[in-house]
């Protein structure tokens, strides 16, 4: 890395205001279509639209056959013991916990 | 301890893990990248972006001119324009007390708010926001610091990141899934599009078309509704 001083300095702030716009912007001056009552419901579906797009993707991502089977399963649990018990915490421990247990019993990593 | 901070604290726990592992694997990339550790610290401190400090922090590395580097930041932070107009009538507060409010909403912390808003108990939710919000903050700065001093130990973590992540957040998945009925058919939709294309585009790309999809596809179902229930309405009258 050969940055001057000055450089990263500019760099640091530019990427902070930028992140920082990105999420101020339209939280404190809306657009006025967002308003609307059903555009309003639809952003309310986003939350839920995002929860897809970061566990289905990243169950499947694995570089092995065996390694994404095991991860299928043990996200599987996670999702079915979450429900089950009403406890979104319970996923993660289900799921990590069969990993431990899957992984040292197959030698996946 | 007040109802809402303890929300967002207790709401933070699941996605701890994942927060401070990928705190750990930025402060690794960026040690074995040679960007100094105060550089890597500030980063985490003032731009708090985990996906787009991991590119900022590569980039950097590879001397990507600086102006390339903030407008690859700013397009892979795009999607928070999104958060932003989803909360924004969530707040009734003055512009200014937003900001702070603002710099803290993460893809997590703005995850833990819309769900803190959608239960039926009403929860303060700039508590939630703060509270889970700097919760992160912490532990993903320290995080960095200690990824970045042990990374030549850092090849010892043996859990697949991409299964810390979907782990993280298959419970809120399943919470939404058994509370709102009329999400299943989106969720399950959506699950499909995934697996489609997830090879064929990158993860930020896959997030917003997903997000997109799902706006859309609520957006419709519910004009039609509304549609329908102004036609009935007349039949009655």
């Amino acid at each position: 890395m050969t940055y001057d001083s000055l450089t990263v300095l500019i760099g640091i702030i530019g990427m902070s205001l930028a992140t920082f716009l990105t999420r101020a912007l339209f939280f404190i001056y809306p657009p006025r279509i967002v308003l609307r009552q059903n555009i309003r419901r639809a952003l309310n579906s986003v939350p839920a639209a995002m929860l897809v797009a970061l566990v289905v993707p990243f169950t499947f991502t694995a570089v092995t056959l065996n390694l994404m089977l095991v991860q299928l399963a043990c996200v599987s649990s996670g999702f079915i013991a979450a429900y089950l018990l009403k406890r979104p915490g319970m996923g993660i421990v289900i799921a990590l916990l069969l990993f431990f247990v899957a992984s040292s019993v197959l030698h996946l990593v | 301890m007040d109802s809402s901070i303890k929300k967002g604290l207790m709401g933070f726990l699941p996605i701890a893990p994942s927060a401070l592992f990928f705190g750990m694997i930025y402060g690794y990339i960026a040690a074995s990248g040679g960007v100094s550790l105060l550089i890597t610290s500030a980063l985490s401190m003032f731009v708090f972006a985990g996906a787009a400090q991991v590119i900022a922090v590569v980039f950097m590395s590879q001397n990507q001119p600086m102006i390339g580097i903030i407008i690859a930041v700013t397009v892979v932070n795009l999607r928070h324009l999104i958060y932003g107009a989803t909360l924004h009538d969530a707040f009734d507060m003055k512009w200014w007390k937003k900001l702070p409010l603002a710099f803290l909403m993460t893809d997590e912390v703005f995850l833990l708010t819309s769900l803190a808003r959608k239960e039926k108990k009403v929860y303060d939710l700039k508590l939630v926001l703060l509270a889970s919000g700097l919760a992160l903050w912490v532990s993903f700065n320290i995080a960095t610091v200690v990824g970045y001093l042990i990374q030549t130990l850092s090849n010892q973590i043996n859990i697949p990141e991409d299964l810390l992540i979907a782990a993280s957040f298959v419970g809120f998945l399943a919470e939404q899934w058994r509370k709102y009925r009329e999400e299943r058919l989106m969720i399950s939709v959506l699950a499909i599009l995934s697996l489609i294309l997830f090879r064929l585009t990158t993860t930020t790309n896959l997030l917003l078309i997903i997000m997109g999809a799902g706006f859309l596809y609520t957006y419709i179902r519910d004009s039609r509704f509304m549609a329908n229930s102004d036609t009935a309405i007349e039949v009655d009258l």
